[in-house]
């Protein structure tokens, strides 16, 4: 009697052994997955000249078209001319459209104003390489630092205010995460240490320089593997030695989502945020101040790819839920700025990593959420749903904000405003 | 309407992986031929797909699961690599066959399959388990028509010197006769 292929394939597939579906370590390695292309796209350090800011850069540079097509799917008008170093226009936002990767110089960077990790797809590879564009502070343009190769991915977790240092993000020889201090001039990677709980080992998720360059702060999961979730731990380096030491760890969660980690822009309080290990997998929000103490924190009251990112790289966030299940993503601009309401996700052609970029977004005269406005906040009776008032709202910027609500009650859907500033700029001089 | 947030995304993998699971990882044990391979293959074809820059069409979800395994089995695992490089927390346990794995018929069918090239035993589930013509097992694997149907020409060669005679379906075909020449040395094992 002759077999029948098909049958007897179908019937092999049929009786593989049986198998359990590893759902929640599946979710883990997409949501870490994810956090990886976020990294790479939400991770920009961007010091500014002077008293200027310059941002945008929340986009993600597409080189499988050629020349980076990216900006192409706003529902405003981009604004592609530089701002020039030195403007005093905080939010004016730097080149918008594109970074041509292919054809970025090579050359000695002393001091950057910028750090930008792209992706670039390698021909005839499923993987991506990552690759570290800077950008030079004697002229302003993108350039690729002429480091020694070194085989290892880095992405960018921060840039020092000084513009001198790379905080990345990479994986070392014995295949163990980590993160290095890389000096900008001379591309030596300087590895932190002590990144471990009792051993174990930490993965990196998110890390912030702190404004006057005294401290970084790093915010990893320790104690990942395969079944078992990590905990949020937060570190605080030494940038002259690269020690690590444990600040806190917040239990129950993990970075599965991309945790964040920033300072306020006078470096006394830290947000980070977190998602919880277990099922809704609801995002969390911490503020620490200097001594480590948690000043407060929320639990986010809807889903979130990124609980929070932060205005250095103005993204969108996603900050409502619609009736109608859309997802609407909202920006809390700096000075002045209106509100700029980001396209429902499902109008543009959202995808992981790239996150809308706002440019063309008005620059106007309040700061504003969809409900509230910071004056309002800054009204100590208008003050519940928020975190913290912007004292300075004259010339007050918001440096980054919380997405974090207090209600799932659409009518107290209200974003809380984190760290007010008067000036975005990182980097003194 | 696609999937493009985290938490459909989520949703939808979960679907996924409640539904399918099971059926997902036969398909893959046809390729990888042991469990543990099978579950490994599915996973990272999960993440892929579910982590995928393009935007996913939920009612074709298992689809791009699918092709991404083929994907990966055909690459040889051999950027695998470099992604658990990224990943070393997340270990893949070792799991074994147990006393349940396949037996009697199957069992030689999974024996036979082993000793194909990887290849042409991507060609033979394709042809045969999925049932797709020669072009569109060529189109799925990025090669030639010719070059499949030498494939399949030696790979049926091969199954049956280890099962026996294949019914008139599989033999009858005319790109399976085993006379036809091989001009060249038919390159086996990990694509480049």
């Amino acid at each position: 009697m002759s077999l029948d292929l098909h049958d007897a394939l179908t019937t092999l597939a049929a009786t593989a052994p049986r198998s359990e579906p590893p759902t929640t370590a599946l979710l883990r390695r997409v949501h870490q997955r994810r956090a990886s292309r976020t990294m790479a796209t939400s991770a920009v350090g961007v010091v500014a000249a002077g008293a200027a800011a310059t941002s945008s850069l929340g986009w993600w540079p597409d080189l499988s078209r050629g020349p980076a097509a990216v900006n192409d799917y706003h529902a405003t008008p981009a604004t592609d001319a530089p701002v020039p170093v030195g403007s005093t226009a905080p939010w004016d936002l730097y080149p918008g459209a594109s970074i041509d990767v292919a054809t970025v110089p090579t050359r000695t960077v002393t001091e950057a104003l910028a750090a930008l990790t792209v992706t670039v797809p390698m021909a005839g590879a499923d993987d991506d390489e990552e690759q570290i564009l800077l950008m030079d502070a004697a002229d302003g343009a993108w350039v690729r630092p002429e480091w020694p190769a070194d085989g290892r991915p880095l992405q960018v977790f921060a840039l020092s205010p000084d513009g001198r240092t790379v905080v990345a993000w990479v994986f070392r020889a014995d295949r163990t995460p980590g993160v290095d201090l890389v000096d900008v001039a001379s591309g030596t990677r300087t590895p932190v240490t002590g990144l471990a709980v009792d051993g174990r080992l930490c993965y990196p998720g998110a890390a912030d320089v702190e404004p006057g360059g005294a401290t970084i702060a790093v915010l990893a999961n320790c104690g990942l593997d395969e079944e078992t979730p990590g905990e949020t731990t937060l570190f605080r380096v030494d940038p002259d030695t690269a020690e690590a030491t444990t600040v806190l760890t917040v239990e129950g969660t993990d970075l599965a989502s991309g945790g964040s980690v920033e300072y306020s822009p006078d470096g006394s309080l830290l947000a980070l945020s977190a998602v919880d290990v277990a099922e809704p997998y609801t995002s969390r929000a911490v503020v620490v101040d200097a001594s480590g103490a948690v000043v407060r924190t929320w639990p986010a009251a809807l889903r979130s790819e990124t609980a929070w990112y932060g205005n250095d790289a103005l993204r969108a966030s996603e900050l409502e839920q619609t009736a109608d299940g859309e997802w609407k993503g909202w920006l809390i601009p700096s000075t002045g700025a209106t509100v700029g309401e980001v396209r429902s996700y499902d109008e543009q052609p959202w995808e992981y990593g790239p996150a809308p970029a706002l440019v063309g977004a008005t620059h106007g005269q309040e700061i504003r959420s969809h409900t509230a406005t910071v004056e309002e906040a800054a009204n100590p009776g208008d003050a519940q749903p928020w975190a913290f008032d912007i004292e300075d709202t004259a010339t007050g910027t918001v440096r980054s904000w919380l997405p974090v609500l207090d209600s799932t009650a659409p009518a107290d859907r209200q974003p809380i405003v984190v760290f007010g500033s008067t000036a975005l700029a990182i980097r003194t001089r | 309407m696609a999937l493009g947030d985290g938490s459909r995304r989520d949703d939808a993998l979960v679907a996924l992986v409640a539904d399918r699971w099971q059926s997902l990882v036969g398909y893959a044990y046809l390729l990888a031929g042991d469990r543990a391979s099978a579950e490994d293959l599915v996973a990272e074809a999960v993440v892929r797909t579910f982590t995928a820059r393009r935007r996913v069409d939920p009612g074709a979800v298992e689809g791009y699961v699918r092709r991404a395994i083929l994907t990966i089995y055909i690459d040889g695992h051999r950027r695998r690599g470099r992604w658990r490089e990224r990943l070393p927390f997340i270990a893949t346990p070792d799991h074994r066959d147990g006393p349940e794995a396949a037996v009697g018929e199957a069992d030689e069918v999974r024996a036979a399959l082993a000793h194909l090239p990887r290849r042409q035993r991507a060609c033979v589930v394709l042809r045969f388990y999925d049932e797709l013509s020669i072009a569109e097992v060529a189109a799925a694997l990025g090669l030639a028509e010719g070059t499949v149907k030498r494939y399949l020409s030696m790979a049926m060669h091969d199954l049956q010197q280890r099962l026996g005679a294949l019914a008139p379906g599989a033999t009858a075909e005319p790109v399976l006769v085993r006379a036809e020449p091989v001009a060249t040395p038919i390159p086996t094992g990990d694509l480049p």
